[in-house]
């Protein structure tokens, strides 16, 4: 197998294990936050997080995870879109149609995650502070490196769409040269 | 200006097949048929050469330029 597809297949690995890690850890941390912190002390894998949920209201738990739910399902639709990305490349379509949709896909997505996780960070920090007495609830608006390599990889792709794009055109030229 | 393609003329005043044609040029029917539709974007010289001599004829007895308007 040549290596472009070595690597295809490790990224469809790396993204199935990611999906599979962000769908469980999510549930865990919000709805089972002893067996989540036993999780990471054991394994290391996770994000600690600066709120504690086992002492937040059932409200409290639910707002909070379908905030951060939209987040993991903005990542999951991501991940599942570069692994169809993925699968046309083991199978030499490089420059097609489907290829330039999925980039333009992800792009999208890539965009849309720089977005709302800045607005998630906020809606976070007005939900793990609820439960304080007024004066003590905190509305923090936060933009930090983890956005900002967000921000580049967005960058990145839409480059990558554009010249796959411009590849695209180039092979439906070559294509129709006789 | 458009780049008229006028293969399909020269095939019936020559007498020869679309297969036929293909097969002592060397390229494939579907691209020869994308050639005589005017769907092709190019053409290499090599291959211009090839059906002018197998048709007995000039690059231009193949091509010809038209207007937009014609």
């Amino acid at each position: 197998m040549n290596s472009y597809k070595k690597c295809a297949s490790g990224i469809q690995i790396i993204a199935t294990i990611m999906i599979v890690a962000t769908t469980a850890l999510t549930v865990l941390h919000w709805f089972f936050p002893l067996v989540y912190q036993a999780w990471y002390a054991a394994s290391g894998v996770g994000v600690m997080r600066e709120f504690d949920t086992t002492t937040f209201s059932w409200g409290q738990k639910v707002s909070g995870f379908m905030v951060e739910a939209f987040a993991s399902a903005l990542l999951i639709y991501g991940l599942l879109l570069v692994i169809q990305l993925m699968s046309l490349i083991k199978v030499n379509q490089y420059f097609t149609l489907a290829t330039i949709t999925l980039l333009k896909r992800i792009s999208k997505i890539a965009l849309l995650y720089c977005v709302y996780a800045v607005i998630c960070g906020m809606a976070l920090s007005v939900i793990t502070t609820l439960h304080n007495q007024p004066g003590e609830r905190v509305v923090a608006i936060t933009f930090g490196t983890a956005d900002l390599i967000n921000i580049m990889v967005f960058c990145c792709m839409f480059l990558m769409m554009t010249i796959f794009q411009k590849g695209y055109e180039m092979k439906h030229e070559q294509d129709l040269t006789i | 200006m458009k780049i008229v393609v006028k293969l399909d003329e020269m095939m019936a005043k020559r007498k020869i097949r679309l297969n036929e044609l293909a097969q002592n040029v060397g390229i494939t029917e579907c691209n020869l048929s994308i050639l005589k539709t005017g769907k092709a974007k190019a053409i290499r010289f090599s291959t211009l050469e090839a059906i002018c001599k197998e048709l007995n004829c000039q690059p231009g007895d193949l091509l010809s330029c038209s207007n937009d308007n014609d």
